[in-house]
């Protein structure tokens, strides 16, 4: 009797779950709705300092910018219509749409704008990419309209940079709160934009969706909802983007390209990026002194069979920080390196160094050796072991460090406790890299290798200086000649970015996948 | 009472265990760990969250505070542990009791039909499908039932815990639960099946099933009343081992299905070394192992009123 109940409730279990009707997963009906993939729950203000890549997605459709990339990657109109530098290029003017409202219903004003760059400016809150503004002195209310950005001095780039994860926070929803980053009612749950999409529903560990901003100032998207869903593995990503669960997906590893290229519902597209991957040597190292032993070491690895092997041909070598997708700026007449091993070795015995008994280097009795540090994400493991076997090959011992991201960043990064590392960078469109390479970004900014050459902060201070194209052009020309010479950075490739999309979306333009978010009001779903 | 006593002891060693490994793991609270921060900004920052006190200190007021059932605020979050726990913890209950309830229904059936019909077809199939569930890994077979029942048969969501968007239905609740529940079902249900064998072949060989059958008693009431009562109360012990691997292997297939449980805030708080969730979700899973070896014990004086406890 027993063992008949039991048959029977596994019977009706199997009916039911195999009786129920297909799921239907995808996006609603109606405008439609886009569902992308995000690795973690985001905090939903730009500036928080736990704001990583999670964030990023979101936060650009629930805010804008006072510009935002451009689809030429140029600057372009945001919530500033259009604006102003000063001849000496220390007061920026920033003329600011009318009629914007916020997601509550109240006036985006010049106000808001002053609160958001206040708490960037402000050295103790350490807001996410307050980096760039080190330069302004003061945000100045003109009129409810107008604000002046006054700065120590000249930033060219601070047009790109007030449109790069630069979101404006409005001044009323964080009355009466001391510090910024502990409004978890705001920043966690309940943000208030002026983007085209406002909050729908957040299901922590889950989704937050965004709907449809019907008073949006650049127009009334068609999209129904926005919604971001929390998956971090990359392999689920890519069946549920098969399954139609996901619309789009940013594939970071390109082993997975041929599960999802000629899909019939799929379109693989690239799209060249403005990040760099590299070693970041420690110019506190001795044998990373020499300018030869850098160009040794970017001779000794043979760069495009690497990016077969890694990225599966999605990337090119790099010869500077500056990409390629920047072509205001791009400079291909420079040094570059191919692989070879002998001028590898012919640089090594210039810069004094010896092959020992075991075909090592030695010098002065030293052993060439260095601690190669990564953060075990991404391909930088097989990556750093790759390396490792390269440089043996011309005599260069290397020893691997492997830490959990969190541990690279406090324990080696912050407080540059490191020989050599493996990294990357993810910069807004424009070749100013005063931040990552003048020496005043040594000890707090993001010039990691601490590189200090009066000549690159020279061009660096004339780049940001400079008020028209043409005079950063030629600052800019110059310094990438300069730094594929003298490589501050040994730089290992431009990736692509490659993304994966249902081909019933359209209307995402051909820019980055971060950029492509802030014109969510134009796509749309057929 | 005793029983009590016991458990008290264990949480207390679990939590100081789990707060020292916690706090001796190198790196930090990721806050602040943007490159715009100087040493006396994180110093400030980690003043602010007491983490700037010797361990022993942190630990007697963790403690203190936990006795009243405090256990303060998520450093990610903000909002307080017991209230982002208690958002999760209902989920992965669902998940990890289906999957438990499948492991139960199917695996113990299916162990006795094996060991009734010892090395027949029907025993070598499942002995093999269950060594097959024992070997295969967590997020693969993952992998493999969204490519199959989510990409091809379209039968069933690949993520979630519901349609987005959509209302609450019974029906779409099942359709989500389902593959994630299979999945961690693997973790345990194998294993059911090959003890469940094992205990019952031992049962049928011994020489009081031997005598009741020659007493004339009908063979499924033998097995029914006597045999499997018996072997039940090892696999009882073994169930007792395998609801903490459940909630192990939600980690995995939490992650996977997306499915916004403990498993998936364990990872995420353990990352970003949100000290006080990883300890509150500790405890709470050191008390699930303490409540399911009490369910064990109750079960086995049921099964055999001879087994009793102080």
């Amino acid at each position: 009797m027993r063992f008949r109940t039991i048959g029977i409730l596994v019977v009706g279990l199997v009916l039911v779950v195999g009786g129920l009707p297909p799921a239907s997963g995808g996006p609603a009906s109606g405008g439609g709705s886009v569902v992308f993939p995000i690795v973690a729950d985001p905090t939903f203000n730009p500036w928080h300092p736990r704001a990583f890549v999670e964030s990023v997605f979101p936060n650009r459709v629930i805010y804008n910018g006072l510009t935002k990339p451009g689809k030429n990657l140029q600057p372009a109109p945001d919530l500033a219509e259009r604006w102003e530098i000063s001849s000496d290029g220390l007061v920026w003017t920033f003329f600011l749409r009318k009629g914007v409202k916020w997601h509550d219903g109240r006036d985006f004003t010049s106000e808001d704008v002053k609160f958001t760059y206040d708490i960037v400016m402000d050295p103790k809150l350490a807001a996410s990419g307050s980096a760039n503004f080190r330069t302004v002195k003061e945000v100045k209310i003109v009129d409810p309209h107008t604000v002046q950005f006054v700065l120590h001095s000249p930033v060219a780039s601070l047009a790109a940079f007030v449109g790069t994860n630069a979101g404006i926070i409005p001044k009323h929803a964080f009355q009466g709160i001391a510090d910024p980053w502990t409004h978890d009612a705001f920043n966690k749950r309940a943000p208030i934009g002026t983007g085209a999409f406002k909050m729908k529903e957040y299901v922590p560990g889950a989704y937050v969706t965004l709907e449809r901003n019907p008073n949006y100032f650049a127009g009334t998207p068609t999209l129904d909802t926005v919604t971001f869903k929390v998956l971090p593995d990359i392999n689920a990503q890519v069946a549920q983007l098969l399954s139609g669960d996901l619309t789009l997906v940013f594939i970071d590893n390109p082993a997975l390209v041929r599960a999802v290229r000629g899909r019939p519902n799929i379109d693989v597209t690239t799209v060249p990026q403005t990040n760099f991957y590299y070693l970041a040597p420690n110019f506190q190292t001795a044998v990373f002194q020499d300018r030869r032993v850098r160009q040794a070491i970017m001779h000794s690895w043979d760069r495009p069979a690497m990016i077969n092997g890694f990225l599966q041909g999605f990337a090119q070598p790099a010869t500077g920080p500056v990409s390629p997708a920047l072509r205001a700026y791009y400079n291909p007449n420079v040094k570059t390196y191919d692989f070879d091993r002998s001028r590898a070795r012919a640089l090594l015995a210039e810069a004094g160094w010896r092959p020992g008994p075991d075909g090592m280097l030695t010098k002065d009795g030293q052993r060439f050796r260095f601690t190669l540090t990564y953060a075990t994400v991404q391909y930088f493991e097989p990556l750093a072991a790759l390396v490792q076997q390269y440089l043996k090959a011309v005599g260069i011992d290397v020893v691997l460090e492997g830490l959990e991201f969190n541990q690279f960043i406090t324990q080696r990064l912050l407080p540059r406790k490191f020989e050599a590392l493996l990294g990357w960078w993810v910069t807004p469109a424009d070749p100013d890299f005063f931040n990552y390479l003048h020496s005043s970004a040594a000890e707090k900014g993001f010039n990691l290798p601490l590189y200090n050459n009066k000549e690159v902060d020279a061009l660096l201070e004339a780049g940001r200086q400079a008020t028209n194209v043409r005079d950063r052009q030629k600052a800019y020309t110059r310094f990438q000649e300069l730094v594929a010479e003298d490589l501050p950075y040994l730089y290992l490739w431009w990736p692509s970015e490659i993304r994966a999309v249902n081909k019933r979306l359209s209307g995402l333009p051909n820019i980055g996948l971060r950029d492509a978010f802030q014109y969510t009001h134009e796509w749309r779903w057929q | 009472m005793l029983r009590a006593a016991q458990a008290l002891v264990v949480l207390f060693v679990v939590s100081t265990l789990t707060f020292l490994m916690v706090s001796l793991a190198p790196g930090g609270p990721a806050i602040m760990a943007t490159m715009e921060t100087t040493a006396e900004m994180r110093d400030a920052h980690r003043r602010r969250l007491g983490l700037d006190e010797h361990v022993a200190i942190r630990f007697a007021k963790w403690t203190a505070a936990a006795v009243r059932l405090e256990f303060g605020r998520s450093f990610n979050d903000g909002r307080p542990v017991a209230e982002v726990i208690g958002e999760r913890l209902p989920n992965t209950l669902l998940l990890g009791g289906t999957a438990l309830l499948l492991s139960v229904l199917v695996g113990i059936p299916a162990g006795i039909v094996s060991a009734t019909r010892r090395y027949s077809a029907t025993d070598h199939i499942v002995t093999f499908l269950s060594f097959v569930g024992v070997s295969i890994p967590a997020f693969w077979f993952a992998i493999l039932l969204i490519l199959a029942f989510s990409v091809r048969l379209d039968w069933l969501p690949a993520s979630g815990m519901a349609t987005i968007g959509a209302s609450f239905s019974l029906g779409d609740r099942v359709a989500h639960l389902t593959l994630p529940a299979l999945v961690l079902a693997t973790a345990t249900l194998p294993n059911l099946v090959r003890f469940m064998r094992s205990a019952l072949i031992e049962e049928i060989d011994q020489d009081y099933v031997r005598t009741a059958r020659a007493k004339g008693l009908a063979n499924r009431r033998v097995l029914s009343h006597h045999a499997i009562r018996n072997a039940l109360i090892p696999v009882i012990t073994m169930l007792g081992v395998l609801i903490p691997r459940l909630v192990g292997g939600a980690v995995i297939t939490e992650t996977i299905f997306a499915w916004p449980g403990m498993g998936q805030l364990a990872v995420s708080s353990a990352v970003g070394r949100d000290y006080p969730l990883v300890m509150g979700l500790t405890i709470v899973v050191a008390m699930v192992v303490i409540v399911s070896n009490l369910m064990v014990d109750v079960a086995y004086g049921w099964l055999d009123p001879r087994i009793t406890y102080g």
